[in-house]
């Protein structure tokens, strides 16, 4: 009799947490987050692509921010690929992350820009190009 | 290479690298084909550690270490035919009876549906904000010559504390940009979704075992077979609680189980090893699937180190204390202390090279004894609501362990007491580290409480799942006990709660033993 009232007790808790965990399943597929996991997806891609137009392959680089969070989102876009240098001091291309007004070549209203210590055909600053996506500010973060 | 394929490409070069060891250490098991990935992914960590090291390419030692593991094996192999992965004697099968293939086949089927319907949470192209920042971030620098990666790992201006983490996500995900030439943190998150799920069913699949092996026990005791309804109840308990235990998992995981991030790698792979190495029996096939998961948590995350550590010290323990006293004298060469030796020094030898190289590490800085009280309870007052799960398995481990101990010893599933180790193993690591530590508490738990709890929540539902296998065979047991249990052929049990001296769990008598008994090594 004990056994089986373990049996059905555990059972009954397993059965419940399961349901609990498809339904946490199925949350993940809900058009919210879809949405916004696409919408973060394209702000990165679109950040990715217009770090590429602007750093040559092989030159170093360091990053530039103001405050943490545009360091951290220049870092998600190009800290897998770029080659950091020792020091700030001795990079050859300093990345930033600008806001800008309008957002014609913009990716959510901010665009990566370079300050190169040696100019480059007489330009020592350019912003990325290539891509962009429409809306202002950052996509909502994903879960921590 | 688009990201399927390429993910198929990449998952087929980690089991190609596992392929071999993982026959070697465990034998041929349904678990050998989740398990042949993770041992891909631990031979990336350890390239990922021996590139980080000395130089050269991480994928040249990628190969290298590959190379050198199958060529143990097929050394191993031909030294010692009876180690064979297709000899018998691995200790691993259990008797054959009717439907116990059948249930395994279920089984394995069940985890597998069960695993691929969570898995539809890829279609959502979640990349987690770790993952992004840091655990694919690290993946690329591991394709960067040596010297790029250690000033990566040194920069003081990257501001990243957590770059000295253990290296197995981000070496798993510098395999597969490589192979592919696909380089996005899509096809990395879904390749750690796969190598989570891997984890996720060895671990599930023990429920299957421990079912079917139950019922085989029962049907073989006594004087004649038995294939009774009663006596299958425990293969059907397993069979059911096993893919009940995959959608709790995902659920207790995600959205961390699909997007990237390392804490479901270093939970799912620690549940193995507390299953399979201080529940299971304690053969030379289940230490084998010990020895890859708890290097596999332990070169995941820091957390999944120190639980890596204390269940590779509990797992020695048991095999010690369950030793027969013919063979105490090989504890050490090629026992139990040897291969706990082994893996301790696979699992620390990431740490001590990041001290060694001196790159970023949290600050070691230790709180006061008031502050670590106020600590104490403010993790106290945030892990609560994520383990609620003891308020089901406390009372059930109690009854059973009072009520249904004889049942227990008759499945073969070692005591109980082993299980809330392992389960207090992990909690403490983690809660010992957030309460000694001096970083700023609230906001972190805040942030992560739901992931660090992974572990002991799983640890708690495998436990509950346990002795719903385990208390399926009660009626089965008492409708044996007048005729299968002949006092003068059976060892009497003694009555009560299961005490210190009921954790030996010696390999089942029905189980043919390996012709030379010994430890898991290749």
């Amino acid at each position: 009799m004990v056994g089986i009232t373990v049996v059905v007790a555990a059972t009954v808790g397993l059965g419940v947490q399961a349901v609990h965990g498809a339904q946490a399943v199925s949350v993940q597929r809900q058009s919210t987050a879809a949405r916004n996991a696409s919408l973060d997806d394209a702000y990165y891609g679109c950040l990715d692509t217009q770090a590429h137009s602007l750093v040559s392959p092989n030159q170093s680089v360091t990053i530039y921010a103001n405050n943490p969070a545009d360091f951290i989102i220049l870092l998600k876009t190009a800290g897998s690929w770029v080659t950091f240098a020792d020091s700030p001091s001795s990079a050859a291309v300093q990345l930033s992350l600008r806001t800008v007004s309008g957002g014609g070549n913009a990716c959510r209203s901010s665009v990566v820009v370079a300050h190169y210590a040696t100019p480059q055909h007489g330009i020592s600053e350019r912003v990325g190009s290539g891509a962009s996506v429409a809306g202002q500010g950052p996509p909502p973060a994903p879960p921590l | 290479m688009t990201t399927v394929p390429a993910t198929i490409v990449a998952m087929l070069v980690l089991s190609t690298a596992g392929a071999l060891p993982t026959m070697a250490l465990v034998g041929l098991r349904w678990i050998t084909f989740s398990l042949a990935p993770l041992t891909g992914a631990v031979i990336a960590a350890m390239a990922a550690t021996v590139f980080l090291a000395v130089g050269g390419s991480f994928m040249g030692w990628f190969v290298a270490l590959t190379a050198v593991g199958a060529a143990l094996c097929v050394a191993s192999w031909t030294r010692w035919p009876d180690r064979r992965p297709w000899a018998d004697g691995s200790g691993s099968r259990p008797p054959s009876i009717r439907g116990h293939r059948m249930a395994g086949a279920i089984g394995a089927l069940g985890i597998v549906v069960a695993s691929v319907w969570c898995l539809r949470d890829l279609s959502t192209p979640t990349v987690g904000f770790d993952a992004r920042t840091f655990w694919l971030l690290r993946s690329g620098w591991l394709l960067h010559s040596h010297h790029q990666l250690l000033i990566a790992m040194r920069a003081p201006s990257l501001h990243m504390g957590q770059s000295g983490y253990p290296p197995l996500v981000s070496a798993a995900g510098a395999v597969a940009w490589s192979v592919t030439g696909n380089q996005t943190m899509r096809l990395g998150v879904v390749v750690i979704a796969l190598l989570n799920t891997c984890a996720l069913a060895t671990a599930a699949f023990a429920l299957v075992e421990l079912g079917r092996k139950f019922t085989a026990r029962l049907s073989l005791s006594g004087h004649r077979s038995r294939t009774g309804f009663a006596t299958s109840l425990p293969m059907i308990a397993g069979v059911v609680a096993g893919v009940l235990l995959i959608l709790i998992s995902f659920g207790i995981n995600e959205p961390f189980m699909t997007n990237g991030y390392a804490d479901p790698m270093w939970s799912l792979a620690a549940l193995g090893a507390v299953v399979y190495g201080l529940q299971a029996g304690g053969g030379r096939s289940e230490q084998g699937v010990v020895a890859i998961l708890v290097i596999a948590a332990g070169m995941t995350k820091y957390e999944g180190l120190v639980t890596a550590a204390i269940l590779i010290v509990l797992v020695a323990i048991r095999q010690l204390t369950t030793m027969p006293a013919d063979q105490w004298k090989r504890r050490w060469r090629r026992g139990p202390i040897a291969v706990g030796i082994a893996e301790l020094a696979a699992v620390g030898a990431w740490p001590i090279l990041m001290k060694i190289l001196r790159t970023r590490e949290p600050s070691s800085s230790r709180s006061s004894p008031d502050e670590m009280a106020s600590r104490a309870r403010a993790i106290y007052d945030s892990f609560g609501p994520y383990l609620h799960v003891l308020l089901l398995a406390v009372p059930i481990a109690v009854i059973g362990g009072l009520v249904l101990a004889k049942v227990r010893r008759r499945s073969h599933a070692a005591n109980d007491w082993w299980a809330w180790a392992g389960l207090a193993s992990g909690l403490g690591s983690v809660a010992g580290a957030l309460i000694i530590g001096s970083q700023p508490i609230k906001p972190w738990l805040v942030a992560t409480v739901h992931r660090v709890t992974e572990f002991p929540a799983m640890a708690g539902w495998w436990i509950v799942a346990t002795w719903a296998v385990v208390a399926s065979g009660a009626p089965a047991v008492a409708d044996q006990q007048p005729t299968a249990l002949p006092a003068a052929t059976n060892a009497p049990e003694h009555e009560g709660p299961p005490g210190p001296g009921d954790i030996a769990d010696p390999a089942s008598s029905l189980v043919p033993a390996p012709t030379t008994p010994r430890a898991p090594g290749v």
